[in-house]
């Protein structure tokens, strides 16, 4: 087909089209991360200990790290749909946040004194519980990502798929972290690591494919 | 706001200048942010002559990026790429930057998908392209590819640029087949890891 050929066919096929808006997308994710909050507290699954835990430095520094992350990722990501918007800084501020993350976790780990045993302290059997409800509850989010992309134009898909897989897993284990009986900071650091590498790894996998324009 | 000349050219590449018509594409820059802004209404006049002009934008584009019995291809895949996106293109930014952000996101998946596709398929007419376009493409490629090893370079000028079979390469250059195939996947990929670091910032 000749160009002048596809230009008249694109210009005869014109329909208007509603702007892309990146604040019109994330009040689609908080309105979806406010269902998911919703549905997982209705359905009972608020851990039993929640008075006595909010009284803990290292619960609130689990909360309070993966809610800023599960904002700040998903704020950046959406950003990284922009075509006129690099995706690299935005790497740069989510792996800035996530070390500070570490330091704090650190931190409090250090304030609470001398710990149990590393094996009792990592509870494993508990740890892969963990792992697969961060990864169930991941999917909403990896899910609506998948689809913001494909109506974006995210000129550097690599790194968008990164940043989507650290803002479904935040995200996800934002949302478990009110079901997890485990403050310990090891612990959080340990599991909930793994199941952000194990979105962030399907991430990258899947949405340069389906995301591609 | 009105963007600086600099800010409507396309980004230079490893230090390479952008076509020489970029006076031309700032005259012309706040119509065809109008005429986009037009078209996502449903305007088709505007959309056509939009793309008219950009058709001619893009033909300059790749002719200094890619070989040229291919730049007819980029230019149709960068042409369907602004109108699925067109969306994306927001009226109070310039329309420059947005349409080189697109024309570069096509031109360096053509070198990923280069990267995976180790030989394709040469169009007869190869020999019977445009001169001048053969001399500005090569020079901007040979540029480009003067960022690789000596045996990555070779692989894809002969196999990429000229046009030889990989096994013909592989006789010309004493590679064994399998190391030109590795040799143009490599280079290919690492030409687009460098394109899109090169256009790495906002």
């Amino acid at each position: 087909m000749a160009n002048d050929e596809l230009v008249n066919r694109l210009a005869g096929e014109l329909r208007p089209v509603s702007r892309w808006r990146a604040g019109r997308e994330l009040m689609l994710l908080v309105a979806l991360a406010v269902i998911e909050i919703a549905l997982f507290i209705a359905a009972g699954s608020m851990r039993d200990d929640m008075h006595s835990a909010m009284h803990h430095p290292s619960f609130w520094w689990k909360v309070g790290s993966l809610g800023l992350l599960a904002i700040v990722g998903s704020v950046t990501t959406v950003a990284s749909f922009d075509p006129m918007l690099s995706a690299r800084r935005r790497m740069t501020l989510v792996a800035g946040m996530l070390g500070l993350v570490l330091l704090t976790g650190w931190l409090v780990d250090a304030m609470g004194g001398p710990g149990a045993p590393l094996v009792h302290r990592l509870d494993w059997r508990h740890g892969l519980d963990c792992v697969s409800w961060i990864l169930a509850l991941s999917i909403p989010p990896l899910t609506a990502f998948a689809v913001l992309a494909r109506r974006g134009a995210p000129p550097r898909l690599n790194a968008s798929a990164l940043l989507v897989g650290v803002a479904s897993a935040a995200w996800g284990g934002f949302v478990f972290a009110f079901r997890c009986p485990f403050d310990d900071p090891l612990y959080v650091a340990v599991w909930f690591a793994l199941a952000g590498v194990a979105i962030t790894i399907v991430a990258r996998l899947i949405l340069p494919r389906i995301a591609r324009w | 706001m009105v963007a600086s000349a600099s800010q409507l050219a396309p980004r230079s590449l490893l230090g390479t200048r952008a076509p020489p018509t970029e006076g031309v594409i700032d005259r012309k820059g706040e119509d065809w942010g109008m005429l986009m802004s037009a078209a996502q209404s449903g305007n088709g006049g505007a959309y056509r002559r939009l793309l008219g002009e950009v058709e001619r934008w893009l033909q300059r584009y790749f002719n200094h990026r890619v070989p040229g019995w291919l730049v007819d291809d980029l230019v149709q895949e960068t042409l369907l790429a602004i109108h699925r996106k067109r969306h994306t293109y927001d009226p109070a930014r310039p329309f420059q930057p947005w349409l080189a952000v697109i024309a570069r996101h096509k031109w360096i998946d053509w070198l990923r998908r280069g990267a995976s596709r180790i030989e394709d398929e040469l169009p007869l007419d190869l020999a019977v392209e445009d001169h001048e376009r053969a001399v500005t493409s090569a020079a901007l490629l040979g540029q480009l590819l003067s960022g690789l090893k000596p045996a990555q370079q070779d692989a894809i000028r002969l196999v990429k640029i000229e046009g030889l079979t990989v096994a013909e390469a592989s006789a010309r250059t004493g590679q064994s087949v399998p190391l030109v195939k590795v040799n143009i996947h490599r280079g290919l990929a690492k030409l687009a890891a460098m394109v899109e670091e090169d256009s790495g910032g906002e």
